[in-house]
């Protein structure tokens, strides 16, 4: 095949890809925004997805916000930035590194998890047997994830943000000898409810790329164990891209706001 | 075999690719209602893509298929609810869900269509699994079963709505002979108590000549034969061949 051959076809498949994400997506939101809902699922998915994510979500704020504060402190110190490190870890970490890493790490477990999940049951026929019994595969296997992705992310997020600005109050009490009368303080004296929502608000539509990515890649997995694999690696990967270039436009979007 | 008997499957000039592979070239069958019809052929040659496209699990690129008078080809999705009730598919790799139990599979049908309560599916789901000689076993993991096991499980779960038609995809793939005739004893048994209609896809000759009424050969994206096992084994070049080649037949 020619080098114009092959990217044709690599378009092709690319915009086929996109196409099928897209389909999925409509067909995914309509069905969560009617019952019936699979309470019992629901709650499931939440707790292997949102609870069992909790230390990882928390070790990763945690040592981002020491870090932050640290940077901020050495990095900054001609200009005097000691006195506002509590500014700079409650704003990066409410406005984008809470809902962004969050994400990326959550995204990475939970996403791969999902699709290697759907896809195992894709390959061994399980998904085909589900329509074949008269059930509907996205009502009973995407939307719960779906759910609990979109209720499980943000709640993660906050619980992200405490621990990333309780990072901050570790470094700046015990390495910088400051208050955390007086770090809290400068925490909450630039924050407006609006950067928290900003950051909440972002994390909805990460959760919602996550589960479609994970999902269509687990529902299109075909040839086996190889298929699923491949089908798990390019959801991680596909993840973090799509959160990074996602949080581009979404910053953009809620500055704009 | 009365020729009064309505007509519950209809395929009619069905054909079907996989990008520039020909699975299915034109075929057509009809099934008698309460009949046993045996699709046998080759690995390879089309017969589960054949059958899939029986309850709407894949779309014909031509052709239609009409099940219980409901056009398979032409229903959308969502609309097809109604008919995969009186319609069961016996999967050959079984499809039974790994994150249920034996029980919760076999209920997973009647709290999908019916209004029964807990006790009644409990119920219900008991004698399913007497029924295909694994009582008491509600409560194991599928990846506890043996592959006899398993298929038995699989047709339990495929019999809790009643279906007016049975399926079943290899249902003697992958087991040893002895379990192979118990499982194809037990399908014979089925189809005689339930009166229901069943398209068998299998390569193996003593599973079509316990069960068919009669078989249709497929090769080349083609029924080549249809009739019964006898005629089937007096044919010459490859049905005579293939039927022969199962050592039933001389």
């Amino acid at each position: 095949m020619s080098i114009f051959g092959r990217l044709y076809d690599l378009t092709w498949r690319r915009v086929r890809h996109l196409g099928g994400v897209a389909l999925l997506g409509r067909a995914v939101a309509a069905r969560l925004v009617t019952p019936p809902w699979d309470g019992r699922e629901i709650i499931r998915q939440l707790e292997a997805m949102g609870v069992r994510s909790t230390n990882l979500a928390a070790v990763i704020a945690l040592f981002t916000g020491m870090v932050l504060a640290l940077q901020t402190a050495y990095t900054l110190a001609a200009f005097g930035a000691k006195l506002y490190i509590g500014e700079v870890v409650g704003l990066s970490l409410i406005r984008e590194l809470g809902p962004v890493l969050t994400a990326l790490m959550v995204g990475g477990r939970v996403g791969s998890g999902i699709t290697a999940e759907l896809g195992s049951m894709t390959v061994s026929e399980q998904v085909e047997a589900m329509r074949s019994l008269g059930a509907d595969p996205l009502r009973k296997l995407v939307a719960p994830r779906m759910l609990a992705l979109l209720m499980g992310l943000p709640l993660l997020v906050v619980f992200a943000d405490i621990a990333g600005i309780f990072g901050g109050l570790l470094i700046s009490t015990w390495e910088l000898g400051l208050t955390p009368g007086f770090y809290f303080s400068h925490v909450l004296r630039l924050l407006q409810f609006g950067d928290f929502l900003s950051g909440i608000g972002k994390s909805v539509f990460f959760a919602f790329a996550i589960g479609l990515i994970a999902s269509y890649n687990g529902l299109s997995a075909t040839g086996g164990a190889d298929g699923v694999g491949k089908a798990t690696t390019d959801t991680v990967v596909a993840v973090a891209i799509t959160v990074l270039v996602l949080d581009f436009f979404l910053t953009k979007l809620f500055l704009a706001l | 075999m009365s020729e009064t008997r309505p007509v519950v499957v209809e395929v009619h000039e069905l054909r079907k690719s996989f990008g520039a592979h020909t699975v299915l070239d034109g075929v057509s069958l009809e099934v008698l209602r309460g009949e046993t019809v045996v699709v046998l052929g080759g690995s390879g040659e089309g017969k589960s893509v054949f059958l899939k496209h029986v309850n709407g699990l894949l779309r014909p690129d031509h052709g239609s298929v009409s099940v219980l008078g409901c056009n398979v080809s032409e229903l959308p999705e969502d609309e097809m609810v109604g008919l995969r009730r009186r319609v069961s598919y016996i999967f050959q790799q079984c499809a039974l869900f790994d994150s249920l139990t034996v029980g919760e599979n076999v209920a997973f049908p009647l709290r999908e269509h019916t209004d029964l309560g807990d006790s009644d599916v409990a119920r219900h789901v008991a004698v399913l699994l007497e029924r295909v000689g694994l009582a008491g076993t509600e409560t194991l993991a599928p990846s506890e079963l043996s592959g006899g096991m398993r298929k038995r499980v699989a047709l339990a779960r495929g019999l809790a709505l009643d279906p007016e038609v049975i399926l079943y995809d290899e249902p003697t793939a992958g087991l040893d002979p002895l379990t192979g005739l118990a499982i194809t004893a037990l399908i014979g048994e089925v189809t005689r108590t339930t009166g229901a209609t069943s398209l068998v896809v299998t390569h193996d000759i003593a599973v079509a000549a316990k069960l068919a009424d009669r078989v249709a050969f497929l090769s080349s994206g083609r029924f080549t034969f249809t009739g019964t096992m006898a005629g089937a084994a007096r044919q010459g070049g490859d049905v005579g061949r293939f039927v022969r080649a199962g050592g039933v037949y001389a």
